[in-house]
């Protein structure tokens, strides 16, 4: 597909996404924020599919084929949070953060061809990918409910169970993404850890979270707990965004 | 109690943290002068296992999906962490660069640094070699030309008592598994082509790091998504 026109898809998504933020925060929109949410996802498939005909696998490799379907990623989370969680109020966040996803993959290497190199070529690829983004998805709007919660005292309870409900779905899956990559790395680089930058802040991230699921449950540490999401949430965003511009060592440096 | 442990908890992760902080600002991640891979770091993996071992004798046992996955998530961080001290007490990992040769077998590798014990060579109880590596790179058609799409040696493994050596597809991501030790395809002379980097690693204690994993995988689910509602848990 041409570039340009990626290009417009991606835009246009983005901004329906922002809109539909905006709708669904107003009750008397909120059907019409519907409609236009669900015509970004059609726009967000759209180029996740076309990275996928053009690279021809799973296109989980490069940041912007990541963020593309992380952008997704947080509707399909939406849906499962709604139905099986009684989550439905969080709909607003979960517009927000893939339009914030695609703003940014408009400024990428829109349509760019990557390499899928050799370590790469595992049945472990795309489940250690895709439960990460899970996960990764889940803690950022597990944020926001926190920077509310602090803002907003009226709503305090509900944004407390809402955050404990989303940490509680991510962070198996966070666990499973770190485990399946530490199997993954026994067969490909030959040892389960080799404490490169994204495996030890991801190992922080995961901690944090342990930390704050730890502190939670306790009547006395309770009031401590949110601290370890917003750490959490920064780990999450040092470990996808910074670890390869820190230098040392890296197997990861083609992510 | 319970609030003691969840400290120290805290404390050792903390720790963990500032050594990452650390090694990520010096530039150090990964490398021989990390902090993570400072002899401290494996006193702090004791005590992790040490809190886990204290909790799972704190928790008062009853038959719910909830107790059942903290003692699969608490027992399966101690076999995993038990997994790597294994590894780390008697495991052996030796890199070595090997000519493309259809006739050269070696039962002898030189290591790359001596062992604990000041050996200088690795003794095999079975040959090996490489009879032949193909790489296959991407082109200008692919949009991304020069880098490697896909490479393979063959790897000739002759054992005891046999006269001609089997040979055996060696791809990155498949190690081959040979009288206890894996051997993997890590790299290739760009250059010439002509000879290849394997690594092999004994490790006794892999199974049971890797049943901790599945456990550690297993516990997590169980726990979270049977969590306990209290009060003002309801979305």
């Amino acid at each position: 597909m041409n570039t340009k026109l990626i290009l417009y898809v991606a835009i246009i998504s983005a901004v329906l996404y922002g809109v539909s933020t905006v709708l669904r925060s107003i009750e008397k929109f909120k059907k019409v924020g519907l409609i236009a949410w669900i015509l970004a996802i059609v726009g967000n498939i759209v180029l996740v599919g076309n990275n996928w005909i053009i690279n021809g696998y799973v296109p989980f490799v490069s940041m912007y084929q990541v963020l593309t379907f992380v952008a997704l990623t947080f509707s399909l989370m939406f849906v499962y949070v709604k139905y099986l969680h009684n989550g439905g109020w969080m709909d607003k966040y979960f517009c927000l953060l893939p339009a914030v996803c695609l703003t940014g993959v408009c400024f990428m290497g829109i349509g760019e061809k990557w390499h899928f190199p050799p370590a790469l070529q595992s049945p472990w690829f795309v489940p250690h990918v895709l439960v990460y983004m899970i996960s990764y998805t889940l803690v950022a709007v597990a944020f926001i409910l926190t920077v509310e919660s602090i803002f907003n005292k009226s709503k305090s309870n509900l944004l407390d169970s809402g955050i404990y409900t989303l940490i509680c779905i991510a962070y198996p899956f966070m666990t499973s993404g770190m485990l399946f990559g530490a199997m993954w790395a026994n067969e490909v680089w030959g040892n389960f850890w080799s404490f490169d930058a994204k495996e030890n802040w991801s190992l922080v991230t995961w901690l944090m979270l342990a930390i704050y699921l730890h502190f939670r449950r306790h009547k006395a540490l309770q009031k401590y707990s949110k601290i370890f999401v917003v750490l959490g949430f920064f780990g999450v965003i040092i470990t996808m965004f910074f670890v390869n511009i820190m230098g040392g060592s890296s197997q990861h440096a083609y992510s | 109690m319970r609030k003691t442990l969840y400290i120290i908890f805290l404390i050792l992760s903390t720790v963990l943290t500032v050594f990452t902080v650390i090694d990520s600002l010096k530039g150090n991640s990964g490398t021989e002068d990390s902090l993570l891979k400072s002899v401290w770091v494996v006193f702090i993996l004791a005590a992790y296992v040490l809190i886990q071992v204290i909790c799972i004798f704190l928790m008062k046992p009853s038959f719910t999906l909830y107790k059942c996955g903290f003692y699969v998530l608490h027992i399966g961080i101690v076999l995993l962490l038990t997994g790597c001290f294994i590894y780390y007490i008697s495991g052996d990992v030796v890199t070595v660069t090997v000519p493309v040769n259809e006739k050269a077998i070696y039962s002898e590798i030189k290591r790359t640094e001596p062992d604990s014990k000041g050996n200088d060579m690795l003794k095999l109880d079975f040959g090996i070699g490489v009879s032949d590596f193909v790489v296959e790179k991407y082109t200008a058609e692919d949009g991304v030309e020069g880098t490697d799409k896909y490479y393979e040696a063959t790897l000739m493994i002759l054992s005891d008592g046999e006269r001609t050596p089997k040979e055996i597809p060696l791809i990155v991501n498949y190690p081959h598994h040979q009288n206890g030790w894996k051997i993997y395809l890590m790299n290739y002379d760009k250059i010439t082509e002509s000879s290849v980097q394997l690594m092999l690693k004994y490790d006794p204690g892999e199974y049971i790091t890797l049943t901790g994993i599945w456990m550690l995988i297993i516990g997590t689910f169980v726990m979270c998504l049977f969590k306990k509602k209290g009060a003002g848990e309801k979305v």
